[in-house]
């Protein structure tokens, strides 16, 4: 054990997760894929430590967690923006740090977005569940034991001698969260269940995150709550991350990272592949905009911006 | 009149196509048959095919295919005609523990029913229920059968913790819940077979089309079939 290269977790933080890119491929019995709620995060993460961009990282929520490495690794933060400190002096944000062994990693104050993401160098060692490391909280797999990480855990890392270089994120990566986007969606399969003024009302009206909101979804608020023209039955039928459901009380529900598989409560729109990974940035109390677009356009706009990050990301050798 | 199989996209990443819009046996069939096809075609870019009651949902890698490609792939495949029956599969037993320790609502569900405990028992554990899809939650089995004598709606105020197992009746469903949740299920008994594993390859106990059959358990069968399963 003692050739182990560990993490320790002083204090835990709210819910810090273990995730990778997910586990797809198991909808079909009613496991939802998890993996990172902002992917797009955990690939900058994953990027200034020299790991394959999906690699497993640390999901934190809100209130980070205080970590002690007992060996020396490149650790990368990305997503939210917390005030980081390392042995109590506050780091430059959006570089790779090099610790030594004993230094002790803090999260800080939150000033905008919701969750960030930590990757250390040469990758956390956990065993894989179906085919992913991700946490999935409710059936508790993956990750570290099947659940967020406590006060005491050791998480094990690999060998980082050889480390990679230090690297910094360019600007034009950078998301700043404070500056509210209209989410891209696309109608969805019932959105002609809904009157023309609800559909209106939908994409001109801001939504609140409300406090229920979760890696399972996102419960939205708004004064104007959307109703059927007349009410319809519907059977059940698969759901995927993105869908916009609407129940009976007319207030919408994102299915995400964690949600249920199935629903039949009519989809009046689904989130662009694209603009997925933005949720994960919304907090309970933020406001969202939708913005739609066709279909043709949603497959533009998610190719040139998995080409564009491809190339942003290439490690230059 | 809507013609089938009906196409339609769901978000800018999946497909859906429709096989009728009811439940019905005759059209699960054609969903797991044209399911079967899809996955044995290995269409390039598909991530997921998860069926439903009366649908299929196709996941697909945005960078590799799109909506209309998929389709015009899909549409030799859903050929209606061309479905198969399937071979019948084994039918999956349940233990069941009807003791109202662990049937937390069978009282009330007799009373409901105007039966005997006894009867709620025998009514509920003598069908062979079909396994129309799994969803909702890992493992989680929509049945259908369920006698309609026993049938109760959900309580006025759900329970915020529901055991892993329990056996549940709402409206005209019957279900277990595979983890431990809240819910609103009138509980009727408990199973201590696992509805998830994720250390088998496949890790629920039945798949769609397949029957389940409840087998009524003592106490101490249950408690010694848990005690097993810790081991």
């Amino acid at each position: 054990m003692s050739l182990q290269n560990i993490v320790e977790v002083v204090r835990p933080g709210l819910l810090t997760t273990m995730q990778d890119a997910g586990r797809p491929g198991y909808l079909h019995l009613g496991l939802p894929r998890s993996g990172c709620m902002d992917s797009y995060s955990q690939n900058l993460a994953n990027y200034l430590v020299g790991n394959d961009l999906n690699a497993t990282v640390l999901e934190v929520t809100l209130q980070g967690p205080e970590l002690v490495f007992n060996t020396p690794v490149n650790v990368g933060v990305a997503g939210a923006h917390f005030d980081i400190y390392i042995n109590d002096i506050l780091q430059t944000p959006h570089v790779t740090w090099s610790l030594q062994r004993g230094d002790c990693l803090r999260f800080g104050r939150l000033h905008s977005g919701c969750r960030a993401y930590l990757a250390v160098s040469a990758g956390f060692v956990v065993k894989p569940v179906l085919q992913s490391c991700s946490t999935f909280l409710l059936s508790g797999i993956g990750g570290h034991q099947g659940r967020a990480l406590e006060a005491g855990d050791r998480l094990v890392v690999g060998d980082s001698s050889g480390c990679c270089k230090v690297k910094s994120l360019s600007k034009a990566l950078l998301i700043d969260y404070k500056i509210p986007k209209a989410i891209r969606v696309v109608a969805g399969p019932e959105s002609h269940w809904f009157s023309d003024k609800n559909k209106q009302d939908f994409f001109s009206e801001v939504f609140y995150v409300l406090p229920e909101s979760n890696r399972m979804g996102y419960r939205l608020n708004t004064s104007k709550p959307l109703c059927l023209e007349q009410k319809q039955s519907m059977l059940t039928t698969a759901i995927v991350p993105g869908t916009i459901q609407v129940p009976d009380n007319g207030k919408p529900i994102v299915v995400l990272a964690d949600g249920q598989t199935s629903g039949g409560y009519p989809r009046i729109a689904s989130i662009i592949s694209a603009d997925l990974h933005l949720l994960g940035q919304y907090k309970p109390g933020d406001a969202i905009r939708f913005f739609v677009v066709n279909a043709e356009e949603a497959v533009t706009i998610y190719r040139d911006k998995q080409r564009l990050l491809k190339t942003a990301l290439a490690y230059r050798t | 009149m809507v013609t089938y199989p009906r196409y339609e996209s769901s978000g800018d990443a999946s497909l859906i196509v429709y096989f009728g819009s009811r439940v019905d046996l005759v059209v699960l069939q054609q969903v797991i048959s044209a399911s079967d096809k899809i996955k044995a075609h290995n269409i390039k870019g598909v991530i997921e095919i998860i069926p439903a009651y009366a649908s299929i949902t196709i996941c697909f890698d945005l960078c590799l295919t799109d909506y209309h490609q998929l389709k015009e792939k899909l549409k030799a495949l859903c050929l209606l005609p061309e479905l198969a029956p399937l071979p019948e599969y084994p039918t999956v037993n349940i233990p069941a523990c009807y003791d109202a320790s662990l049937g937390l609502d069978i009282h009330s569900v007799a009373e409901h029913s105007g039966l005997s405990v006894n009867d709620v028992i025998r009514l509920h554990s003598e069908p062979l229920y079909h396994v129309y899809m799994l969803g909702f939650m890992p493992g989680f089995l929509y049945l259908g059968g369920l006698d309609s004598r026993i049938a109760m709606p959900r309580k006025a105020k759900p329970r915020t913790h529901i055991e892993q197992g329990a056996i549940g009746i709402a409206g005209q469903q019957t279900g277990i819940y595979p983890f431990t949740s809240p819910g609103g299920w009138q509980i009727i008994a408990c199973t201590p077979t696992l509805m998830f594993d994720s250390s088998k390859p496949f890790p629920a106990i039945a798949k769609p089309l397949q029957t389940v059959r409840f087998i009524p358990i003592s106490l101490d069968e249950y408690q010694s079939l848990k005690g097993d399963q810790a081991l």
